[in-house]
């Protein structure tokens, strides 16, 4: 009895591993269908609890199509991406790139064979190099939409002027005690000026020496063999001079300073509060207040003759 | 010549490469000395021993017993050679007067000769030249069994485990009646090169080979860079890890002499590819100066001559030119007189850079001072 139980109970065991055997690629495949249907059933109410209104609401306030009483917008969604994709890339190349330059240290080493040898870094390298060029085209269409085709000449407050001269003197002198006060700045003070031209500089210097090494032997059939080593040269030390001026200058000045620490929200959502723009970028702030003041009036006055 | 002088004397070898192999070598060889040694004064004993027991085998002043000497009486004599079934013949003559003169003139026949014990000989087993060269050799193992280093653990004795009937045995290389110590000229030209031709040939022509063969102690020879201790027994295969001629190996084995070239090796694209593990992409010594043909850079027939170099590049560097060849900076750093262009750009960098970082660092302490002084006197409110 029960030995014919135990054969039994064997059998009926030995036919559901067969059945698994022909099932088990169909089963595959059917979980992943559901569970991809899972997860666009969770997004889908995810947004319905959320409410339509209020996703886009959220888009509209980082894309900045609409107004804050309580903020000013200072950069729009254009520049943010640009900075995103310039943050990002550049510190994916600080990362990959430095472990190449000081190839002799064991953590050099030990880091490039933990991301899998010299061949995969230097992927993830020029990966971080395309990102930063396509940061770079971006940039160059903003500026060419901004400027010439909707005539906007804001792009321009980035020139570097007389006013940055002065206000360095000033600087120095308010530092030393000699004066009481700063000075006071407009759109860009005179840091943010040179940060964005040390990138407009670096990134020609990087990209063009990058792409001599990358592709040596097609660079030297228009130009004199002798500029590989130098473009080695510049671009291992220009990368030190980037990477020394974004960790000491950039990244101390406009993300661990007083009032700011521990990072500086302005540039990823585009929003700074009234207090700070005020103190920060005293002229430019007025400006602003004044515009919308006149629009204000304008408004008003329209609504009366509408009247 | 006594014997311990000359069994020093074919321990020595060829030279060995380097201060560290050197010291090796000199350590194992003490040891080995000294165990020979009293080996040697443990034989020597015996001998006496003997001698006076038995005064008649004292008065031949030779060590070949008296068996032996029947067999010297026939095969002193040339012209019974013998030939294998294969159709190749064996040399049956015994030069007696080389024999004397060897490290084995101690032994009798038979020690090695074990199946020669009766008159007329049995007949050969052996089918052709290799196997009768292999069966020769089986008898070598009786004294000469080294444990690790010997033959059979080295690149010949495991090819011939492998069913290699062409992988060299002790008699392919060692004459057992006139044991000389090996050399360099012995490798180059007719040892290795029985088998070897092509790459021998090759090495005869390059700057190790032209100097070993002038005599040169220092410069390589086959087993200096096949093996890690300079010995033929030790050598390797190369397709093993540990071997130093395998490719990711290359710049190790050669800076066992060339020091500062391998130092600057590193420091140079292709050396960092070599140190960061780029997988098998990498140029090693070997793929622009050669390997058994090798030549100094700028000698005759180098591949690095200034005209030579765009082909030489290009062999890695597909479509590379002389121009592009004309960026390569050799092993040397860039000076007022070597690439001056590019002494130039790193000199200007360092001071932009030195400059640039000390003033933003100034900028930044400055600032920092100042809210802290002002914060101090109550002037701001954050």
């Amino acid at each position: 009895m029960r030995e014919q139980a135990e054969k039994r109970q064997t059998g009926f065991i030995l036919m559901q591993a067969r059945m698994r055997a022909w099932t088990r690629p169909v089963a595959r495949v059917v979980g992943k269908l559901q569970s991809f249907a899972r997860t666009l059933a969770r997004f889908a109410a995810a947004i319905y609890v959320a409410g339509a209104a209020r996703v886009r609401s959220t888009a509209i306030t980082w894309i900045g199509l609409y107004e804050r009483a309580d903020a000013i917008l200072r950069f729009d969604i254009h520049q943010r991406i640009q900075h995103f994709l310039m943050m990002s890339s550049f510190m994916t190349l600080a990362v990959t790139g430095l472990p190449q330059k000081f190839f002799e240290l064991n953590a050099s080493q030990n880091f490039i064979s933990f991301l899998g040898g010299l061949e995969s870094v230097q992927y993830i390298h020029r990966f971080a190099a395309y990102v930063m060029m396509v940061s770079c085209a971006y940039h160059l269409l903003y500026l060419i939409n901004t400027l010439i085709l909707r005539k906007n000449l804001g792009p321009l407050r980035m020139l570097p002027g007389l006013k940055d001269i002065t206000d360095l003197r000033q600087t120095v002198l308010y530092w030393l005690g000699f004066v009481d006060k700063g000075p006071e700045f407009g759109r860009y003070t005179y840091l943010e000026k040179f940060d964005y031209w040390a990138v407009f500089w670096g990134i020609f210097i990087m990209g063009g020496s990058g792409l001599i090494l990358m592709l040596p032997v097609l660079a030297t059939r228009l130009i004199p063999g002798m500029f590989v080593p130098v473009a080695h040269a510049a671009h291992s030390d220009e990368a030190i001079l980037a990477i020394g001026w974004i960790a000491i200058v950039h990244i101390l000045r406009a993300h661990f300073w007083p009032g700011i620490f521990p990072f500086n929200t302005a540039i990823f959502t585009g929003w700074v509060s009234h207090k700070r723009y005020e103190e920060e970028h005293p002229l430019e702030y007025q400006q602003i207040m004044r515009k919308k003041q006149s629009k204000r009036q304008a408004e008003v006055l329209k609504a009366e003759a509408a009247e | 010549m006594d014997k311990r002088q000359k069994v020093s004397e074919h321990l020595q070898g060829p030279d060995a490469f380097g201060a560290l192999q050197q010291k090796m070598v000199t350590l194992e060889r003490g040891k080995m000395v000294k165990s020979r040694y009293w080996q040697g004064i443990l034989f020597l004993a015996l001998v006496l021993g003997l001698a006076f027991l038995f005064p008649a085998v004292s008065y031949a002043q030779t060590p070949i017993d008296q068996q032996s000497q029947q067999c010297v009486a026939c095969h002193q004599s040339s012209g019974i050679d013998f030939s294998l079934p294969s159709g190749e013949k064996v040399k049956a003559f015994l030069d007696v007067k080389n024999f004397r003169n060897s490290l084995h003139s101690q032994l009798a026949c038979q020690s090695c000769h074990q199946d020669k014990k009766a008159f007329p000989h049995e007949k050969f087993q052996a089918q052709n030249l290799r196997e009768y060269r292999a069966a020769a050799s089986q008898a070598c193992q009786t004294c000469h069994n080294d444990g690790n280093n010997s033959w059979t653990s080295s690149v010949h004795g495991l090819a011939r485990q492998k069913g290699n009937v062409q992988a060299a045995v002790c008699a392919d290389c060692h004459d057992a009646h006139a044991t000389a110590p090996p050399s360099v000229s012995r490798m180059a030209t007719s040892n290795c090169r029985t088998c070897h031709e092509k790459v021998t040939d090759s090495y005869q022509d390059s700057v190790h080979g032209k100097a070993a063969l002038q005599g040169n102690k220092k410069a390589a020879t086959c087993a200096s860079c096949h093996s890690e201790d300079a010995k033929v027994h030790t050598m390797v295969p190369t397709a093993d890890l540990v071997s130093l001629t395998q490719k990711s190996n290359i710049p190790l084995l050669c800076a066992r002499c060339h020091t500062k070239a391998q130092e600057s090796y590193k420091s140079t694209l292709h050396g960092r590819a070599w140190r960061l593990g780029k997988h098998d992409e990498f140029p090693t010594c070997i793929d622009c100066h050669g390997s058994y043909g090798v030549q100094t850079a700028h000698g005759a027939e180098s591949a690095l001559k200034p005209e030579k170099l765009g082909e030489t590049c290009a062999r890695c560097h597909t479509g590379a030119d002389a121009n592009f060849a004309s960026g390569w900076m050799g092993h040397e750093e860039p000076s007022p007189k070597h690439f001056q262009i590019v002494w130039v750009t790193e000199k200007m960098f360092f001071y932009l850079t030195t400059i640039t970082l000390a003033g933003g660092l100034l900028i930044v302490e400055l600032d920092l001072l100042r809210w802290w002084t002002d914060k101090r006197k109550g002037n701001r409110k954050q």
